[in-house]
């Protein structure tokens, strides 16, 4: 009865789930929590793989529902939790952070889960106004509104243009929106 | 300039070697299948049963119930075990407009409410005396819901709320949670309440209007095992709720102590959908009971750190109903199709459907 959908959805995600988890990093700053909302992600995926197996875009699919998850996540009593094997182990901090890079991280994470999430999607996964707003069911004005506000929020927070000056060794090789595709790509 | 740096950031994190990850897709795929079944559940047996409530008035006295359908033909392979009869500790005496009680999940030691409104689902779990813990303002609750997971739900209380009838409440945040609350109450000493609802007040007023004891009706079961096994009893059920009656479409046997993953008997009734067991692969065919079934393996393996244990899953179709059985580990005796063997089905009439889930 289940076994084709099983076999589909278990291919489907051994593929995927590296680039998974790399998003779900990014939208909760934390392996430990990003690992409890890709699982959740994955479950929902499996309730609804033959819609998902149906879309255009598969990997959008996807991706809506892990951000839309992150937005809406209420840890309560029950339906939120998942079944895990074990603990997480943390990792390091990379060694060669700078203070600007550090406050920007810390800013990030202060976030609204929306407003990180906006960010996510417009800068990491290099989705424009709508495509951003089709993946997270809002509409482009809220998209757009979002990303004021968070941008707004980590310039108030963070002295990338301390008293010392832009480090332009730290100056990124490229503008966001373009450059090589990410892994986790495609349109919503 | 911020925006090539958050690019950069971005970048950079995910380019971090990770941890191991602790996500499974074993995990996910057999997570995905119980809530699949129990959506079907609500979906399926919900409309059964407010039909029937209809039909009732209008066909009391006119017709009798039919027989009950494929009746075991042997007796329980094992010495009897007490039929423990899992009950909904209470029921709401109030909901937010347009809000319904949908579903129950009931174990020993808790019971889990859903509540489907204009915000979505909301859950209210009502947790048995003892069965929490509080220190240092942490709320410990053990998992025995294995639907949902193996870990504990852990609530660190933040404040204190305004009491409940002259009991102590408390406002919490959940372990791993984000800057959401929910709420958690002190109903009596040793018995918690927690609340999902987006408004405090909604939370508040759908505690405080708990009618607690045996107002909740008995939960009425689609099926009726026969036989019995030794240490094999019911751990849990999920039930729809519709009209006043709690109907159990699916149902756990097993052993307290089990991995609540994997418990070793899952039996799943619901209203029949053209196709159900026609999609399995490499099943086998046979007939029990003068039922056709198919019974395929689910090998064992292993993904991300989750073992899964082999097993078999069986699926009939029969009295306008979908069977399901899944045995997931070896047990002394046990087979999807033994239990099917001593499976009594009472078909779609609620009429016919039993309070005890082992005859």
């Amino acid at each position: 009865m289940s076994s084709h959908r099983d076999a589909e959805f278990t291919e489907y995600m051994s593929v995927r789930m590296p680039s998974l988890r790399r998003l779900a990093r990014l939208l909760c700053q934390d392996w430990s929590r990003a690992d409890d909302l890709l699982q959740v992600a994955m479950t929902k995926t499996y309730v609804h793989w033959s819609r998902a197996a149906g879309a255009d875009n598969i990997d959008a699919y996807v991706r809506a529902i892990l951000v839309r998850e992150f937005v809406q996540e209420r840890r309560t009593g029950w339906a939120s939790r998942v079944t895990l094997a074990s603990r997480p182990i943390e990792t390091t901090a990379p060694a060669d952070d700078h203070d600007s890079a550090l406050d920007l991280r810390a800013a990030v994470a202060a976030l609204p889960p929306r407003q990180r999430a906006v960010l996510v999607l417009r800068y990491y996964c290099d989705l424009n106004v709508d495509q951003a707003a089709h993946a997270l069911g809002c509409t482009p004005g809220t998209i757009k509104s979002q990303t004021a506000k968070a941008l707004t929020t980590l310039r108030g927070s963070v002295a990338l243009t301390d008293h010392r000056g832009p480090d332009p060794a730290r100056q990124p090789a490229r503008p966001a929106g373009h450059g090589e595709p990410r892994e986790v790509a495609g349109n919503a | 300039m911020l925006e090539h740096a958050l690019a950069e950031l971005f970048e950079e994190q995910a380019s971090e070697n990770p941890p191991p990850t602790h996500a499974s897709v074993i995990a996910a795929t057999r997570e995905g299948r119980t809530r699949r079944r129990h959506r079907a559940v609500i979906s399926i047996t919900a409309p059964v049963l407010a039909a029937a409530a209809v039909l009732a008035i209008a066909l009391t006295g006119v017709l009798a119930g039919p027989a009950p359908v494929a009746p075991a033909q042997h007796g329980g392979p094992g010495h009897a075990l007490p039929a423990r009869i899992l009950r909904l500790t209470a029921m709401p005496g109030w909901l937010p407009s347009g809000a319904a009680l949908k579903a129950v999940v009931v174990t020993p030691h808790a019971s889990y409410l859903s509540i489907f409104g204009r915000g979505g689902e909301q859950q209210v779990s009502l947790y048995r005396r003892g069965w929490c813990s509080l220190r240092a303002s942490k709320l410990t609750c053990p998992n025995d819901n294995p639907t949902v997971t193996a870990s504990p739900f852990v609530l660190t209380l933040t404040g204190p709320a305004p009491a409940i009838d002259g009991r102590a409440a408390y406002w919490g945040r959940p372990d791993g949670g984000t800057n959401q609350t929910d709420e958690a109450f002190l109903i009596a000493p040793g018995n918690w309440v927690v609340a999902t609802f987006p408004s405090r007040a909604d939370d508040t007023a759908v505690i405080q209007h708990l009618i607690f004891g045996r107002t909740a009706p008995p939960v009425r079961y689609l099926a009726q095992l026969t036989g019995t096994w030794p240490g094999l009893g019911l751990l849990y059920l999920t039930a729809s709720y519709s009209r006043g009656m709690l109907a159990a479409g699916q149902w756990v046997l097993g052993a307290p102590g089990f991995p609540v993953s994997f418990p070793p008997v899952q039996i799943s009734v619901s209203r029949a959908v053209p196709g159900y067991c026609n999609g399995a692969t490499g099943g086998m065919r046979s007939v029990i009971n003068g039922i056709q079934v198919t019974i395929w393996p689910q090998p064992a393996g292993e993904s991300h750190g989750v073992r899964s244990p082999a097993g078999q899953t069986l699926c009939a179709a029969a009295a306008g109903q979908d069977i399901q059985i899944d045995v997931y580990r070896t047990y002394p005796g046990v087979t999807a199709a033994s239990i099917f063997a001593h499976l009594r089905l009472f078909g779609s009439d609620p009429a016919n459907w039993s309070t005890r889930p082992i005859g």
